[in-house]
């Protein structure tokens, strides 16, 4: 591996795994499951 | 009859079940080769402009109509257009959420279904005394000279492959597709690790190992800076962002109108955006060709991915190749091909759903109803893939449905929502409920750096020249010789270029361009009757207004 390859990879993994990892504990610390009652859709399906 | 509301059971599973429907089969077999084709490393700095400018403001914006639509029962796109704005035609954009999932569905259940006959012959050792590149196109039914083929075993794979994308999607939201994503997503992104530190560690005195793999991971990534000036990397970058995040199908606006109004999209259109990323650059990018490169050697390597695709390494080479590891060399094909079977089925569970959504909105379908329906279409369009894939059925469907469409949708839907719905009210639907900061330059990137992406990533498919120069092309034009038209492009599909042959050969035998022809003629009737039924649903809806 030429040193320019190493650094357009540690620099593109480190942006990439910074933001995919950042957002998704973001997610996982908010897990607002939803709830009954709240407002939205109210249609879809019918089970027999 | 009792109405139940279908809701995600948990925000992390809508999350995955968003990266499971952008992971496909590109990740690992179309980015690495694309990457290597154009610039290595450098084609990662427009790759990711593209990302950031085009891939993540489109999520923001299919997410934004997806929840919106939702507030008001639309649960498909055409629902969803429509209350974007008053014209009576909106809803008629969005009959491309319907006919693009549908269509798609159709060939890409049937790749699907290859990986998971893979998946059975790795583990059944097929590939130790039969090298695929006999067994693939036995396993196809082709035959030289045939333009037709009815295999047994793939069809039977497609069957059991349709049937468990129908068992899973008639469980629900919840159950099925939220559960198959906690799954398959998971469980890939694994078995991609587990190959990617296996092929990366070779060395260079294992048995058959001709070449460090490290070698394959520098065809990838060393940058050739030249590429940052030609147009053509430009171009794949943008086309390479655009599909990998199955952005323009519908689908992802299915899965955001079951979130609730004052929920957040921003952060999960994000989280899934990225996510997607990391499976695609730092898994799909480190694991085909360095273990390609490692048995096969480098010029072996540059040759097979010339095209832009490791299709044909991933599934005529690769198997070969882990024959050469032992008593793991089953394990490693089961992974192989598991990871890629994990990435189509979250995805072709991604196209499924909004076909229910819209026979369960519009004509008050059951949801089993609605899933047998979608596997009944699926099938039937399917097997017009298997059957004439010899003479380009296949192709036609991936040229038509998979891509062009999929630009046009999404290039229709980002005007409607930043020019007719606007901006203003855009914003806030996007913003409303956010759980991170949406940057305030993406208001102004909508409605004008995204449209024009889009619109550049659809010229160059309408009009692309011979030979991918542009320079030349554009010279010929301004001295008078005319637009010498790619046989790949749009038009030159239309119009045939190359093809100078009819109907039927010299013997009277039916030609490639008949199934061809045929083919789009099938596509346009499937648009055709979704637009019928698009229009019968609203006309029953004024009926009972």
């Amino acid at each position: 591996m030429t040193s320019a390859a190493w650094a357009m990879l540690v620099v593109t993994w480190s942006v990439i795994l910074y933001f995919a990892i950042r957002f998704f504990l973001k997610v996982l610390r908010n897990p607002t499951p939803p709830e009954p009652g709240e407002d939205g859709p109210e249609i879809p399906f019918k089970d027999a | 009859m009792t109405a139940q509301k279908e809701q995600w059971a948990s925000r992390a599973g809508l999350v995955l079940a968003m990266a499971g429907n952008a992971v496909g089969l590109g990740n690992f077999l179309r980015f690495p080769a694309q990457a290597a084709q154009n610039g290595g490393g450098v084609f990662l700095i427009p790759y990711l402009v593209a990302f950031v400018l085009m891939g993540i403001p489109l999520l923001w914006v299919e997410w934004a109509i997806g929840r919106h639509g939702g507030q008001y029962g639309h649960h498909s796109a055409p629902g969803m257009l429509d209350r974007l704005g008053k014209s009576r035609l909106l809803k008629y954009i969005g009959v491309f959420g319907l006919f693009t999932n549908l269509t798609v569905a159709a060939y890409y259940c049937y790749i699907e279904s290859w990986t998971l006959a893979y998946v059975f012959h790795s583990i059944t050792g097929t590939f130790r005394s039969t090298p695929p590149t006999e067994f693939f196109p036995a396993y196809l039914g082709q035959h030289a000279g045939s333009i037709t083929a009815l295999p047994p075993e793939a069809t039977l794979f497609f069957v059991v492959t349709l049937a468990l994308n129908v068992w899973i999607l008639s469980r629900g939201l919840a159950k099925g597709i939220e559960m198959a994503a906690k799954i398959g997503v998971p469980l890939l992104i694994v078995f991609g690790l587990i190959l990617v530190v296996r092929g990366l560690t070779l060395g260079t005195d294992a048995p058959g190992v001709v070449e460090s793999p490290l070698a394959g991971l520098n065809f990838v990534w060393n940058p050739d800076l030249s590429g940052l000036k030609d147009f053509n990397v430009w171009l794949a970058a943008a086309g390479q962002i655009f599909f990998t995040l199955s952005v323009g199908m519908g689908s992802i606006h299915c899965y955001a109108a079951y979130v609730r109004k004052n929920r957040d999209i921003a952060l999960n259109a994000a989280s899934a955006g990225w996510m997607n990323e990391f499976v695609e650059v730092v898994i799909g990018g480190s694991l085909l060709i360095p273990i390609a490169t490692a048995y096969l050697g480098l010029a072996a390597v540059k040759g097979a991915t010339a095209g832009g695709s490791g299709f044909s390494m991933g599934f005529l080479t690769l198997p070969s190749l882990f024959n050469n590891w032992g008593w793991f060399a089953p394990v490693a094909g089961a992974m192989w091909f598991g990871l890629l079977f994990f990435a189509g089925i979250t995805s072709s569970l991604a196209m499924g759903q909004p076909i229910l959504a819209f026979l369960a909105d519009e004509f008050g379908a059951a949801r089993a109803k609605g899933a047998l329906l979608f596997g009944g279409c699926t099938f039937v369009l399917g097997m017009w893939c298997v059957w004439l894939y010899p003479g380009g059925s296949f192709d036609e469907f991936d040229f038509w449905t998979g891509t062009f469409s999929l630009v046009v949708f999404a290039l229709l839907e980002v005007i409607v929502f930043a020019w007719i719905f606007g901006m203003e009210k855009g914003w806030a639907e996007i913003t409303r409920g956010a759980d991170m900061k949406v940057p305030v330059v993406f208001r102004y990137v909508i409605p004008y750096v995204t449209p024009l992406f889009l619109g550049v990533v659809f010229l160059g498919a309408l009009v692309q020249p011979a030979g991918g120069d542009w320079g030349e092309a554009v010279r010929g034009l301004l001295d008078g010789k005319g637009w010498s038209l790619s046989a790949g492009s749009v038009l030159g599909k239309l119009m045939h270029v190359g093809d100078t042959g009819g109907w039927h050969g010299p013997d009277g035998e039916v030609t490639p361009r008949m199934v061809k022809d045929l083919t789009r003629i099938l596509l346009s009737l499937v648009f055709l009757t979704c637009g019928v039924l698009v229009f019968l649903a609203w006309r029953r809806k004024e009926r009972r207004a």
